[in-house]
């Protein structure tokens, strides 16, 4: 009842405002004209006792205000009139306004961007990934270096060799290659991963074949590489690499998976960096 | 008048207002000038303050509130207590006897 009463008399005030500030104004003005009739009735003439009255009460308008301030519709009207006035004093001054809309959208693109990142690597799990709640990133370190170390390759083979704790344990480091030349060469980040890579993510390729197992070791006899959805996209626009096609990644050659007549040495894989 | 009122207690306008109008409906000035009557001009009661607490206690559902003619035949907004006004009035007094029956054993003490 009491909430009812609340909202409806602030909705009163909002919308039906001249007629609440007449009947404020009215009630001022009686209240002012009664305190004015008691001093008369001391004794005092009518100009004395409207003063006396006036000085009491403080001035009319304050007492208006006063009574205005209750009420949460105050509170409405208070942000009403500072987003007029803001708006006036940007209208004034556009440069000024310029300079602030120009800050703030510069603060809040480098929020979002900082954001959507944070969502991507750390919020969100990893798209596509089989089973991301049971995914997870090992770090060994001797606290020499920086707490989230790099792993030793002994370390990875001993921890997979664990068979009992992960279902697969895969190796994965990040790393800048050049693909392309001359104008047309530009730096990727990629991860050079072991061969059991996708498979421990459950990742399938779209087009294609997996990495082997096999295929990480030192002297196999080809490089494999699987290129993202948005650079297969952006690059082939989403079609098959034709049979006498090549990607060229720091100055050596990858072309389709089954064609071994392409010959790519394994080191050449190799980012240089 | 005399020079010497006080305001009125802090957090006792409501109990004031309560009280007064339990005798009868009021309007505004009438609640005023009963308060410095009854209790003999020790307290003034601020036309401003006065209202905001009309205005907020009319919303609680403490009182209604209508406009009629007075004995001068002028339209003035009479102010009188609900029910739920009463009960208020009975709790604050009982909360107000407690609190001053309280100060008044420490001061003799």
């Amino acid at each position: 009842m009491s909430i009812i009463r609340h909202i409806s008399a602030g909705l009163r005030r909002l919308f039906r405002k001249e007629r609440v500030e007449r009947e404020l104004d009215h009630e001022v003005q009686h209240f002012l004209e009664m305190a004015t009739r008691a001093h008369m009735e001391r004794g005092k003439p009518r100009d004395a006792a409207l003063r006396a009255a006036r000085l009491e009460m403080g001035g009319t308008k304050a007492v208006k205000e006063d009574a205005r301030s209750g009420g949460w519709e105050a509170e409405v009207e208070a942000v009403v009139r500072d987003v007029r006035y803001g708006a006036r004093s940007l209208r004034r001054n556009p440069s000024y306004a310029l300079m602030a809309a120009l800050t703030l959208g510069l603060g809040v693109g480098a929020l979002t961007t900082m954001f959507s990142l944070l969502n991507a690597v750390l919020l969100r799990p990893p798209a596509h990934v089989e089973a991301p709640e049971r995914l997870v990133s090992l770090y060994t370190s001797d606290f020499s270096g920086p707490p989230m170390g790099a792993s030793s390759y002994p370390d990875f083979l001993d921890i997979a060799q664990q068979g009992d704790v992960f279902v697969g344990v895969m190796l994965s480091r990040l790393a800048r290659v050049t693909t392309g030349e001359g104008e047309s060469a530009e730096q990727r980040v990629v991860e050079l991963v072991s061969g059991n890579y996708f498979q421990t993510l459950g990742v399938r390729p779209a087009l294609g074949r997996d990495l082997a197992t096999d295929e990480d070791r030192i002297g196999a006899p080809v490089a494999v590489g699987v290129i993202a959805h948005d650079l297969w996209q952006r690059v082939l626009g989403g079609r098959p690499l034709r049979g006498d096609e090549t990607i060229l990644m720091n100055g050596n050659r990858f072309c389709r998976p089954w064609r071994r007549a392409c010959g790519v040495r394994r080191e050449c894989s190799r980012p240089r960096h | 008048m005399t020079d010497d009122k006080t305001d009125v207690i802090q957090g006792t306008l409501d109990m004031l207002i309560l009280k007064t109008l339990s005798l009868e409906p009021m309007h505004g000035f009438g609640v005023a000038r009963r308060i410095e009557q009854i209790t003999r001009d020790v307290f003034r009661v601020n036309p401003g303050s006065l209202m905001l607490a009309f205005k907020r206690m009319e919303r609680d559902g403490l009182m209604d509130a209508e406009w009629r003619a007075t004995e001068n035949n002028r339209q003035a907004k009479f102010y009188a207590l609900t029910r739920k006004g009463r009960r208020q009035l009975e709790s604050e007094t009982r909360d107000w006897e407690r609190r001053a029956g309280a100060i008044a054993r420490l001061l003799q003490a």
